[in-house]
């Protein structure tokens, strides 16, 4: 039988990132937001893109997006994976240009397209303590 | 202004181990015996080289003096960007003897990859060191996106989407490239045919790559010596292979491709004008070239970025045996990485040799005068080369 395999986890203490897995957890998605300029930036960066400033804080962005690139794997990098495929790796983009990186799995992940509109879903795992983002299609 | 001056820099010797897949040898004995190679082939005793540029994870310079038994070494660096290092070593190792920091500059790459530890060898997770650690261990590994085959058909996928382009173009890319396996007995794929049943089956593992769409895993290793053009042409050895131009290019976001604003930019797009401009040629007036290509998608990517045709054309271009050998542009005539092996470019480099000397055998281009070798690595670095006899 042996152990379970794991899935590979996030550091959800790195401070660069601690405040966007703690939103995961709170069913928002926070981004980064530079003190100084208010660029937005993702992923998080230890300086702001624009002004180089140092100083930042984590908006919550709406959960709707729109697929701007996906991969759908047949073939598992990885042994947690083996018994989701085929399983989708979902690039969605927001309205302000922001684009984040989940996953979609199930029966209709082959249906995802480049332009599909989709919504943040938040998967809880109890074991690990760790919420990941899926994104999943929207029916309209 | 590049400060370097076209055919300042030749290619004065090509070493290369046997490709096999399954090797006894440490990565550091493959990376030696290649660069004493290349050393006899250029005719100059390996305790003479005074340069170095490393692209391999493997080996220090500590490492080369060891096995080379340098004894003045003036000149050293590493490159990490991948499959991009190879002519981005070529690149530096130019402008070194060209401005006198050293005279005798050993590039060298290789690794002992199927033996060992890279990603496939376990089923454990990632292996391959990659930019933006954070990143990818955060916001990446955890989705599944581990593996360069992943990464780079979100690139594959919106090309498509913006462009349309015809699907028909990595079954192209990767029969010609076994074709021109069979002519080159150093492949590993010399004796393997392919048909188009064969790559239409090959099994899908991430949308768009098929099985026969990857490069293979192989044990190996490439070097080059690099000196001035005189100097070359002085030693009486083999006729020197110049250096027209080089030039190295990064895409914007160069750790990051889910946010890169065009997802298709490339850093060879960038390095190509560059070395084009230097060079002082047009692309129609290449004999041959010799792309990287870790995946046949990205034969097609380079093409377009470097201006042989428009993004979402290049399986156009390719068609029609333009691509093969007696075509317009013969590409990858050893075989690359597709069926060749993986020695991240370097083999592209060193076929590149070939062809300019007349030395490529049955893949010989008829009247090769001038060649473009590329490299491709990380997220998208790119790295060019220009080379004529």
């Amino acid at each position: 039988m042996g152990n379970p395999v794991q899935r590979p986890l996030p550091d959800i203490e790195d401070p660069l990132y601690q405040a966007h897995f703690q939103g995961l957890k709170d069913q928002q998605l926070r981004v980064q937001q530079c003190d100084a300029c208010g660029q937005l930036q993702w992923p998080p960066r230890d300086l702001c893109k624009q002004c180089h400033g140092d100083r930042f804080h984590w908006p919550v962005m709406p959960d709707q997006a729109v697929v701007y690139t996906y991969s759908v794997v047949y073939r598992a990098p990885h042994p947690w994976f083996k018994e989701h495929l085929p399983y989708a790796i979902v690039v969605a983009e927001l309205e302000n240009g922001l684009r984040l990186l989940g996953n979609a799995f199930g029966a209709d992940v082959e249906k995802i397209q480049c332009g599909v509109r989709v919504k943040a879903h938040f998967q809880h795992d109890e074991d690990s303590g760790v919420c990941f983002l899926r994104w999943v299609p929207t029916t309209s | 202004m590049s400060g370097y001056q076209p055919d300042t820099a030749a290619i004065a010797g090509i070493g290369e181990t046997e490709y096999t897949r399954g090797t006894d040898k440490s990565g550091l004995q493959l990376l030696m015996e290649a660069s004493l190679k290349a050393c006899a082939d250029a005719g100059i005793e390996s305790d003479a080289v005074d340069g170095l540029v490393m692209t391999s994870r493997v080996g220090t310079n500590e490492d080369f003096v060891a096995g080379l038994g340098i004894t003045d070494l003036k000149f050293h660096a590493h490159i990490k960007i991948g499959g991009a290092s190879p002519v981005a070593g070529l690149h530096l190792a130019c402008h070194a003897v060209a401005s006198g920091i050293a005279e005798r500059v050993l590039v060298s790459a290789g690794r002992n990859a199927y033996s060992s530890m890279r990603l496939g060898a376990t089923d454990s997770g990632p292996r391959v060191v990659w930019p933006g650690d954070d990143i990818r261990r955060n916001l990446e590994y955890p989705y599944g996106m581990i593996a360069p085959m992943q990464w780079y058909s979100l690139h594959a996928n919106r090309w498509f989407h913006e462009t349309n382009a015809s699907r028909e173009g990595m079954a192209t890319v990767a029969l010609n490239t076994r074709r021109h396996a069979h002519l080159n007995p150093r492949a590993w794929f010399r004796d393997r045919p392919m048909s188009r049943e064969d790559y239409d089956a090959s099994p899908m593992l991430v949308t768009p790559f098929k099985l026969l769409d990857v490069c293979l895993e192989t044990d190996g290793a490439a070097a080059i010596l690099v000196t001035r053009a005189d100097a070359a042409r002085r030693a009486g050895g083999k006729p020197p292979v110049y250096v027209a131009a080089t030039a190295e290019g990064h895409p914007d976001s160069p750790d990051d491709l889910s946010n890169r604003p065009d997802i298709l930019g490339m850093g060879i797009g960038k390095a190509a004008p560059r070395a084009l401009d230097i060079a002082g040629i047009r692309l129609d007036e290449l004999d041959f070239a010799e792309i990287y290509d870790c995946f046949t998608f990205i034969v097609l990517r380079q093409l377009e970025e470097i201006g042989f045709c428009q993004r979402g054309e290049a399986p156009d271009f390719v068609a029609n045996g333009r691509i093969a050998l007696g075509g317009e542009l013969p590409l990858n005539t050893h075989g690359g990485l597709l069926s060749q092996a993986h020695i991240s470019g370097m083999n592209h480099v060193v076929e590149a040799v070939r062809q300019l000397r007349g030395d490529a055998g049955q893949a010989q281009v008829a009247g090769a005068h001038l060649g473009l070798v590329t490299g491709y690595g990380d997220f998208g670095d790119g790295a060019i080369a220009i080379l004529h006899n």
